[in-house]
């Protein structure tokens, strides 16, 4: 390839870039923006961000778009105002521009006064605070209303008792907004004092604010240039007012919404900016700028700053309805509601579980105590039947015993006497009639046996009258059988025994014989009394076919009373047998309760 | 101070709760016998041997208060050295023993009083025992 050839192709492709970069040059709309601020000012930090984009987006980003800052605040001297005529005249010579945006009365001002110079043709859009501002030929605009009583009317509502209001202004020269404050503020006096701290050193404005009267608000306005001419950015100044303020600040543009202030009815600069960008657009499409009116529109938004309210104590719910609440930090709550909710869920369910617990101990203990009263219900029911049991045995013991002398000391006594009668009538009465004299003889003295025979079986004369060991051979003798011999045998028994352990024992050996013989089918039974060193023990013993002595306790009524009798006296008694083995009886009565209820019973 | 012998009537001291049987000894025995006392319980019966000092003490068993027995063992602790017969409704053998074993020279049966109180007495006099035959 030759080195010519190696060029061609770049340099006809630069070409017809730069052909279409003309073509679509000659399409752009030239725009230029005036401020009437300083570069860095929130209005034209807000304009700078917004007109593009809006314009950008309007014309298919086919816009050549400048913008300049006057920045008269700073330089107020005409000296600057002529050098800043000719920068533009050098700088912008033989461009036509499509449209000039004026923002504000001081950028307004220079294109109309320049108008014919630079701008002949060129419509005009601009925004104004100030409804005297005076419309020039060629163009529309906006007029945004300040509400500076809205402001304080808010002020008011969050502070009711109110009394001053500063309203702090720097030392710049052509600055509207103090005369509107004043004329809007004029209505609130002399409900309200008002005092303007305009111009002032910063030292002395500082010291003023930060020693204001209680009931106190601080109205700012817009600090440049201070009294000793220091210039400052406005929204760096508020930041050191509202540092040092000791009352709570308010304001009447949303730019100083984030600078330390309460809030007011802050006119939006977003929303005037973006009015301001479509307004542009339709003169730039082709509509003429005179047949559209100037919009006269409300952009203020009522809105305080919530971190101010918390710093200066004022209560959210004076809020007024409809009033914007920004910056408000999530609280505890909002920020960990949901373990929060877990949490107190959590506890809820535990002190439930803990509660139910509490409860279900509660009835148990109740169920307990309830269990306990009937137990000891239970215990005294039965101790009571035991009582009515003995008392029972003692009753009938007693009256079988009164029967048994009844019969025996009464009766027996009578026929006794008439057979002793008898006998001596014998001897007087007439041969014949002996026969008949004997017979009633004969027939007396069987009355008499069989009074004697009742009575002992009622009760045995003999326990009361002679003791224990000659009724036991009583007994012995009583219920021997052939083919059941009982043998008795006693040892060292005591001869004082009490009424009660002498017929105990009877009882029980008499309940025990009547037992054996009846079931056992033994071949031998045998009684033995003997008295140890504490104790009475009586045994009867049969070599019979026994019983389970678990299935036969507590049925029949012989054991029962048997062991009533004993525990009566302190005693207890023993059953030893199992079936084919025979039967062992064992009863032990401690001898002191022998003793200590001794009576003569020989 | 009195002394018994053979010469004079035998002094009787009677002691039985019911009147007719006292009345009945008392008939059977008046014929020989010197009837001193009847008294019908056991407390009487001490303090009329300690004051009648009878020969013969005619003693019934089955008295209120104490019973006869218990009688013949304080009348032996006092020291009073009067024969006691004994006379019961008890037919029974062990009431022997047991009347003998208590002091007693003499058993009747209150069935055979009319046929052995007085032999009973004359031999309790005499120094000798008596018991009257028993039915069981």
């Amino acid at each position: 390839m030759r080195p010519s050839s190696r060029w061609i192709l770049p340099c006809f492709l630069f070409l017809v870039e730069l052909g279409v970069a003309s073509s679509a040059w000659a399409q752009q709309k030239q725009v230029l923006v005036l401020y009437s601020t300083r570069r860095d000012a929130q209005i034209a930090v807000v304009g700078e961000r917004e007109l593009p984009l809006i314009l950008d987006k309007g014309l298919n980003n086919e816009v050549d778009y400048y913008s300049e800052y006057i920045d008269r605040a700073r330089f107020p001297n005409s000296g600057y105002r002529a050098v800043f005529h000719d920068f533009i005249e050098v700088k912008y010579q033989g461009r036509r521009f499509d449209i000039v945006i004026a923002m504000d009365d001081v950028a307004l001002e220079f294109v109309a006064t320049n108008r014919a110079e630079f701008f002949p043709e060129t419509p005009i859009v601009y925004f104004t605070n100030y409804p005297e501002t005076r419309r020039v030929a060629n163009s529309t605009g906006i007029l945004s209303h300040l509400d500076m009583r809205g402001s304080i009317d808010l002020a008011i509502t969050l502070q009711p008792d109110l009394q001053n209001i500063f309203v702090v202004n720097g030392a710049e020269v052509g600055n509207q907004l103090l005369e509107t404050a004043q004329e809007q503020l004029r209505s609130f006096e002399p409900r309200l004092t008002i005092t303007y701290l305009t111009g002032l050193p910063s030292k002395d404005l500082e010291s003023r604010l930060a020693a204001l009267p209680a009931r106190s608000m601080i109205y700012y306005l817009t600090v440049n240039r201070d009294g000793t001419g220091q210039n400052f950015h406005p929204l760096e100044y508020l930041d050191r007012v509202t540092a040092i303020a000791n009352a709570p600040v308010y304001s009447w543009v949303d730019s100083t919404i984030d600078h330390g202030i309460v809030g007011g009815n802050l006119k939006s600069q977003t929303v005037e900016t973006q009015a301001l960008g479509e307004l542009a657009l339709r003169v730039l499409g082709g509509e003429s700028a005179d047949s559209i009116p100037i919009s006269s529109r409300d952009l203020n938004v009522r809105q305080v700053d919530w971190r101010q309210l918390r710093r200066w104590g004022i209560n959210e719910s004076r809020v007024p309805a409809g009033v914007t609440i920004r910056f408000r930090e999530p609280t505890v709550w909002d920020r960990y509601k949901v373990y929060i909710l877990a949490a107190v869920g959590l506890l809820l369910v535990q002190s439930g579980l803990i509660a139910a617990l509490l409860i279900q101990r509660a009835r148990r203990q109740g169920a307990e105590a309830g269990l306990r009263v009937s137990q000891t219900e239970l215990r005294s029911s039965y101790e009571r039947i035991r009582d009515l049991g003995a008392r029972l045995l003692n009753a009938q013991e007693t009256e079988r015993a009164r029967i048994a002398r009844e019969l025996h000391d009464d009766i027996s006594q009578q026929v006794s006497l008439l057979v002793i009668d008898l006998v001596m009538l014998r001897g007087g009465v007439e041969p014949q009639m002996k026969t008949l004299t004997g017979e009633a003889l004969s027939r007396a003295e069987g009355i008499v046996k069989s009074v004697h025979d009742l009575s002992h079986r009622l009760h045995p004369a003999k326990l009361r009258l002679i003791g224990l060991v000659p009724a036991l051979k009583d007994l012995q003798r009583e219920l021997s059988q052939v083919d059941i011999p009982i043998a008795f045998t006693y040892d060292q028994v005591p001869t004082a025994l009490t009424q009660e352990v002498t017929l105990c024992l009877f009882r029980v050996v008499q309940e025990g014989l009547h037992n054996a013989v009846k079931y056992s089918h033994a071949h031998a039974i045998a009684v033995h009394l003997a008295s140890g060193a504490k104790e009475l023990v009586l045994t009867i013993a049969d070599n019979g076919v026994g019983f389970d002595v678990g299935s036969a306790m507590g049925r029949g009524l012989g054991l029962i009373s048997m062991t009533e009798r004993l525990e009566a006296i302190g005693g207890i008694f023993e059953i030893r047998s199992q079936p084919g083995t025979g039967t062992t009886l064992e009863v032990r009565v401690p001898l002191s309760v022998v003793k200590d209820t001794q009576t003569v019973a020989v | 101070m009195q002394l018994a012998g053979p010469s004079q009537p035998t002094r009787v001291l009677l002691v039985d709760d019911s009147d007719a049987m006292l009345a009945r000894a008392s008939m059977v025995l008046s014929r020989d016998c010197v009837i001193v006392g009847a008294v019908k319980d056991g407390l009487a019966a001490l303090e009329a041997a300690k004051a009648l000092r009878p020969d013969v003490i005619v003693l019934d068993i089955s008295m209120p208060g104490m019973t006869g027995l218990e009688v013949a063992a304080c009348l032996r602790q006092e020291g009073i050295t009067a024969a006691v017969v004994f006379l019961t409704v008890h037919d029974d053998e062990e009431f022997v023993r047991a009347a003998r074993n208590a002091g007693g020279t003499g058993y009747v049966v209150k069935l055979r009083l009319a046929s052995d109180l007085m032999p009973a007495v004359q031999e309790a006099r005499a120094g000798r025992t008596f018991v009257s035959a028993l039915s069981s």
